[in-house]
C-alpha cells in the first residue's frame, strides 16, 4: 500500500486532519486545470475549493481500483468548472469530460524522468523561463503575481511561459 | 516517457519542499471541519437532550417550570444568534470607484464584506471577511456600475445560502442517493400536503423576479427538516411570499439524470412527482442575479490584480 492509499483509508475511517496532505499534493495542479477551463484564476481557486470538499464528502466512494485518486479528483472538478460556464452561458471547449479530466489529471514519473525534467527546467535560457515555469507549477502563483514580482506584464509573463514550454518540449523530446 | 503532456511533466517533477499556498489548504481544511462539528452539534441538541430534559421537569412546581422556560428561551435565542452569525451573515457591497484608463476601458474597484463566508471551529464567526475586488471593464460595455454592483452582490448572496444548504445537508444521513438543491424559489401555496413554489430568475440587469410558472411538489418527507435561515422551525411557519431553497431527493433514490457533460444534475424543476421534499430552508429574498458577470467574462471585463507594472498600477489575471 502506497502512503496516499494509506492517508485516504485513516482519513476514510475519521482521521481527517491527513485529508490535509491530499490537499496540499493537488491543489497547484488542481487550480491550473480549473483555470485552463474557466479562465478565471479567482473562480478556478473557488471551484478547486469545491471540489476538494466534494471529494472530501464522497471519499468513501472513492474506488482505488478504477482510478487514481487523482484522476477521480479532476473529473469532479471537471465536472464542477464545466457547470459553471453552463450556467453561466460561456462557450464550452470540451466534449468529454472524463476524458479531458483523465488526459490532464496528475501523474508519476519515475525518478529519472523527474530528475531529466528538474534538469531541464533549471538549464532553461534565459534563467527567467525557468523562474517563471517554476513560480506557476511548483509554486502555484498567478501570471499577475508573477509579472508583480519581476515587474513586467502578464502578457510577457504569458509568452516567457510558451517559448519555455516550448523549449522544454524539444529538449525532453 | 509516457505520452504525458509538458504541464502534467512539469508538475509530476514539482519538489516535495515547493512552497504551498497554506490559506488555501487551511480554507479547505476549515470549511471541512465546520461542517462535521456544526452537523455533530445539531445532531446532539436534537437527540440526546430530549429525553433527561422532559424527565426532570415532570418533578418540578410551576414557579421553577417558568423559570426554567425563561432560561431555555434566553439559551436559544442566543444559540440562534451565534448560529446565525455563522450561517448568514449579511453581504455587503459597496459603491463602485472607478479609474479610466488611456485606451478607454476603466478600471473598477468594489468592496465587499462577508462575501465568504468564514466561522471558527467552534461555530462562531470570524472577524468580518472584507475584501476589494478589482476589475477591467472594457470601453463601450454594456455592463454599468451599478448592473457590476448587483452582479458581486448576486454572488454574494448566493454564496450564502449554497452554504446554509450544505450545512443542511450534513444532516441528511450519509450516502443518502439521489439528493438535490434547488435554486432559490417563493412560496405560492402551503398545504399539510405539498408546497407550490416559482423560481427566481436573473434579469438583463441584474435584478431578479419570480417566474409566472408554479410548480407543485406534492410529496413531502416524514422526517422533513425546516428551517429559517439557521433556526428550526415548524413547517407551519411558512407562508406565502417567502423566499426559500430545498433539498430534495428522487423518490427511487436513483440519480438517473445527467447534463450534457456527463456531471450527474437532476432536473428539479421538471417530474416534480418523483422527487421527495426532504428539507426546506427560508433565505432571505435574493436582490440580484448571481450569473450577471460571469455571461460576461472576459468579453466585457477581466479580473485585475494591483502590480507595479501594469497601468494604473494593475495587472489582468487574464486577458479579453
Amino acid at each position: 500500500m502506497n502512503k496516499e492509499t494509506a492517508i485516504i483509508q485513516d482519513v476514510v475511517q475519521g482521521q481527517t486532519e491527513k485529508y490535509r496532505f491530499l490537499v496540499e499534493r493537488y491543489q497547484i495542479g488542481l487550480i491550473i486545470h480549473c483555470e485552463n477551463i474557466v479562465k478565471d484564476r479567482q473562480e478556478a481557486e473557488d471551484i478547486a475549493q469545491e471540489s476538494f470538499i466534494k471529494a472530501y464528502d464522497t471519499l468513501n466512494t472513492y474506488d482505488q481500483s478504477k482510478a487514481r485518486f487523482s484522476t477521480w479528483l479532476y473529473r469532479i472538478a471537471t465536472n464542477k468548472a464545466i457547470d459553471s460556464l453552463r450556467k453561466s452561458k460561456r462557450s464550452m471547449p470540451i466534449e468529454d469530460p472524463d476524458d479531458y479530466a483523465d488526459q490532464h489529471a496528475e501523474v508519476e514519473l519515475f525518478d529519472d524522468e523527474v530528475a531529466a525534467l528538474r534538469g531541464a527546467v533549471d538549464a532553461l535560457e534565459p534563467p527567467v523561463y525557468a523562474e517563471v515555469i517554476k513560480a506557476y507549477f511548483w509554486e502555484g502563483k498567478s501570471y499577475s503575481a508573477i509579472a508583480d514580482e519581476l515587474n513586467v506584464s502578464t502578457n510577457t509573463v504569458g509568452t516567457w511561459m510558451r517559448r519555455a514550454k516550448a523549449n522544454l518540449k524539444e529538449v525532453l523530446a | 516517457m509516457k505520452n504525458f503532456s509538458i504541464e502534467q511533466r512539469i508538475l509530476a517533477a514539482r519538489p516535495n519542499l515547493s512552497k504551498q499556498n497554506v490559506q488555501f489548504t487551511d480554507g479547505v481544511m476549515d470549511k471541512i471541519k465546520n461542517h462535521e462539528i456544526i452537523s455533530s452539534q445539531l445532531r446532539t441538541a436534537n437527540v440526546k437532550h430530549k429525553e433527561t430534559f422532559i424527565m426532570k421537569l415532570r418533578n418540578l412546581h410551576t414557579p421553577a417550570l417558568i423559570a426554567i422556560a425563561c432560561l431555555i428561551a434566553l439559551a436559544t435565542s442566543g444559540t440562534a444568534y451565534a448560529i446565525y452569525a455563522t450561517f448568514f451573515l449579511k453581504p455587503e457591497v459597496g459603491e463602485i470607484q472607478s479609474t479610466p484608463l488611456k485606451s478607454g476601458n476603466k478600471i473598477i474597484s468594489i468592496e465587499t464584506s462577508n462575501c465568504q463566508l468564514t466561522s471558527g471551529l467552534d461555530g462562531t464567526p470570524k472577524a468580518t471577511t472584507n475584501t476589494t475586488q478589482y476589475y477591467e471593464l472594457r470601453d463601450g460595455s454594456s455592463l454599468t456600475d451599478e448592473m457590476f454592483r448587483r452582479g458581486v452582490l448576486g454572488q454574494c448572496e448566493e454564496n450564502i445560502s449554497n452554504n446554509a444548504i450544505s450545512m443542511i445537508m450534513k444532516q441528511l444521513p450519509k450516502d443518502t442517493p439521489g439528493v438535490y438543491s434547488t435554486g432559490p424559489m417563493e412560496i405560492k401555496a402551503v398545504s399539510d400536503a405539498a408546497i407550490t413554489v416559482s423560481e427566481f430568475l436573473g434579469s438583463s440587469d441584474g435584478s431578479v423576479t419570480v417566474s409566472d410558472g408554479a410548480l407543485k411538489y406534492p410529496h413531502l418527507s416524514d422526517q422533513l427538516i425546516t428551517y429559517d435561515q439557521d433556526t428550526k422551525v415548524v413547517y407551519e411557519t411558512y407562508k406565502p411570499g417567502d423566499s426559500i431553497k430545498m433539498i430534495l431527493k428522487t423518490k427511487d433514490g436513483k440519480s438517473t439524470e445527467f447534463n450534457d457533460y456527463g456531471d450527474e444534475q437532476y432536473d428539479v424543476t421538471r417530474d416534480v412527482d418523483n422527487l421527495e421534499v426532504l428539507a426546506i430552508i427560508k433565505i432571505p429574498r435574493p436582490t440580484s442575479d448571481p450569473y450577471l458577470l460571469s455571461k460576461h467574462t472576459a468579453r466585457d471585463y477581466v479580473r485585475v490584480e494591483p502590480c507595479s507594472g501594469g497601468e494604473a498600477g494593475f495587472c489582468r489575471a487574464y486577458e479579453f
